[in-house]
């Protein structure tokens, strides 16, 4: 089982603030891996680092044994905690697009998220709601064959029914030889599929581990450990 | 590069339409002014120039518009949410930046084709207004002189935008998401980079200037512009310098967008 991402020592500093401290970790191939910790702990910023749109400050960083950028943009699916897209395209301009940037891009699966989802291609971003342009930004993450997917709050408009069916759909298209790294403030609801799980707090990991060894030392659920670690504010 | 700028294109297509009609129409408006106009030596071309000089302006100010709507959508990806899907594509710097360009390029040349017609369709509805213009303005537009003039006028205008840029990319790799700390910084860099400009290129003539460093290839341009006092000339060093400044501002800014990207 190869390393996917390698951090060694990595450091992110702002003019005013330090947003991520001395991070080490590896993430290893076919694992979905747990990132956790309240708002302004690091999470959004060591995502973005991975998928190259911001530059660490020290430290290294090696996603399958290249360093973040051109190339990594390449095998690296991100989805940000925003929408994306812009609001002038349709479903389908939007896979056209992916189709056109990522080779990894693959239309019959997109096709096939899309039916899952209950979405049509010909539908515009702008005149879908929250919760279905959350579908739509998921099918088009999915669609792609990554290497690596870095997922930053997805299911932040999607109600309880659907988010059941979005992660189901996921967790069956997940493949063994890529990884996925996941942040989420609905810990219950996911805990379930991590393999591994990182806790962070001010930029610092505070506990990482295998998520069944976890649960197994400290006798209680992730959501129950999120508890003990951040003092049960933000976990749902 | 070239499937980005489509892209940028296709987002825009309603702009262009909209303004591309509007352009039409004004066109038009002005044609049927002069409809059954006759060739009449008591009625004076420059009073007829008047007509493309209008037309001229407002292609002119079409063109404004679109390249103020390039450097915003560039400042939007930036600073908003859709830099991520801009700026997360598997492309270097330097193409995202080319695309830019490329639609920069491509409405100069809609702007120039524009012009061109909007004369050209003037002069077919209202045959006097024709007659009136073409010794001023006919013999110019369709020589060499004319489109040395748009390359010159171009190559500025893309330097100028790519000093944009840099200020726009400078600023944002500094402050990360603070979107008013980054206007400011962007601001002051942009205008930095002119008043240094500025001052090197007066310097420059100034340096030079028994050198006879000028071009004066506008012998048919309209007498109306130059005055009729005979052929204008045009300085060299300074554009020169300041395409320069253009090609650095956009080897720079390619390099921030690889190398300094705070999204």
């Amino acid at each position: 089982m190869s390393t996917v991402v390698q951090l060694n020592d990595l450091t992110k500093r702002y003019i005013m603030t330090t947003a991520l401290s001395d991070v080490t970790l590896d993430v290893s191939e076919g694992h979905i891996v747990g990132l956790l910790g309240p708002n302004g702990s690091g999470k959004t910023t060591l995502m973005k680092i991975l998928a190259a749109l911001v530059s660490p400050t020290s430290g290294s960083v090696l996603i399958d044994g290249l360093v973040p950028g051109v190339a990594t943009r390449a095998i690296v699916s991100f989805l940000p905690d925003v929408n994306h897209l812009d609001r002038w395209m349709t479903v389908a301009e939007a896979g056209d697009f992916y189709a056109d940037f990522y080779r990894d891009f693959d239309r019959k699966r997109f096709q096939e998220l899309l039916n899952i989802m209950g979405l049509s291609m010909r539908q515009k971003i702008g005149s879908l709601s929250r919760g279905m342009v959350e579908k739509a930004r998921l099918c088009l993450v999915f669609g792609r064959r990554a290497r690596l997917y870095i997922l930053d709050e997805p299911f932040g408009g999607l109600d309880p029914l659907a988010r059941g069916q979005v992660l189901e759909a996921l967790v069956a298209n997940f493949r063994t030889d890529c990884s996925m790294i996941l942040s989420t403030q609905m810990v219950s609801d996911v805990e379930r599929f991590f393999d591994d799980v990182i806790f962070l707090n001010k930029g610092c990991v505070v506990l990482a581990g295998v998520a069944e060894n976890l649960r197994t030392e400290r006798g209680t659920s992730i959501e129950g450990i999120y508890r003990e670690v951040y003092g049960h504010v933000e976990a749902r | 590069m070239w499937k980005l700028a489509r892209y940028q294109l296709r987002g825009r297509r309603l702009l262009y339409t909209v303004g591309l009609l509007i352009m039409a129409a004004l066109t038009l408006f002005e044609a049927t002014e002069f409809i059954g106009m006759r060739q009449d030596p008591a009625y004076s071309a420059p009073v007829s120039i008047g007509v493309p000089a209008t037309m001229a302006i407002c292609w002119v100010i079409f063109y404004g518009v679109m390249t103020i709507i390039n450097i915003v959508t560039y400042t939007q990806d930036l600073y908003g949410d859709t830099g991520y899907l801009i700026f997360g594509l598997p492309l270097r710097g330097a193409e995202i930046l080319g695309s830019r360009i490329i639609v920069l390029i491509i409405d100069t040349i809609m702007t120039l084709l524009g012009g061109m017609s909007s004369v050209i369709l003037l002069a077919c509805l209202a045959p006097g207004l024709g007659e009136q213009v073409r010794p001023v303005v006919g013999r110019f537009l369709l020589t060499g002189d004319y489109w040395i003039m748009c390359l010159g006028v171009l190559a500025v205008i893309v330097s100028f935008m790519s000093i944009m840029f840099f200020g726009v990319t400078f600023g944002k790799s500094l402050v990360n998401s603070r979107k008013h700390l980054g206007s400011v910084f962007s601001a002051l860099v942009v205008m930095t980079v002119l008043w240094l400009s500025l001052k090197a290129g007066i310097w420059l003539e100034t340096t030079f200037a028994g050198w006879d460093l000028y071009l004066d290839p506008w012998r048919n341009l309209p007498s109306i512009i130059v005055d009729g006092k005979g052929p204008i000339q045009f300085p060299f060093l300074a554009p020169l310098m300041f395409v320069g400044l253009g090609v650095l501002a956009f080897v720079l800014t390619a390099w921030l967008m690889d190398r300094k990207l705070n999204l």
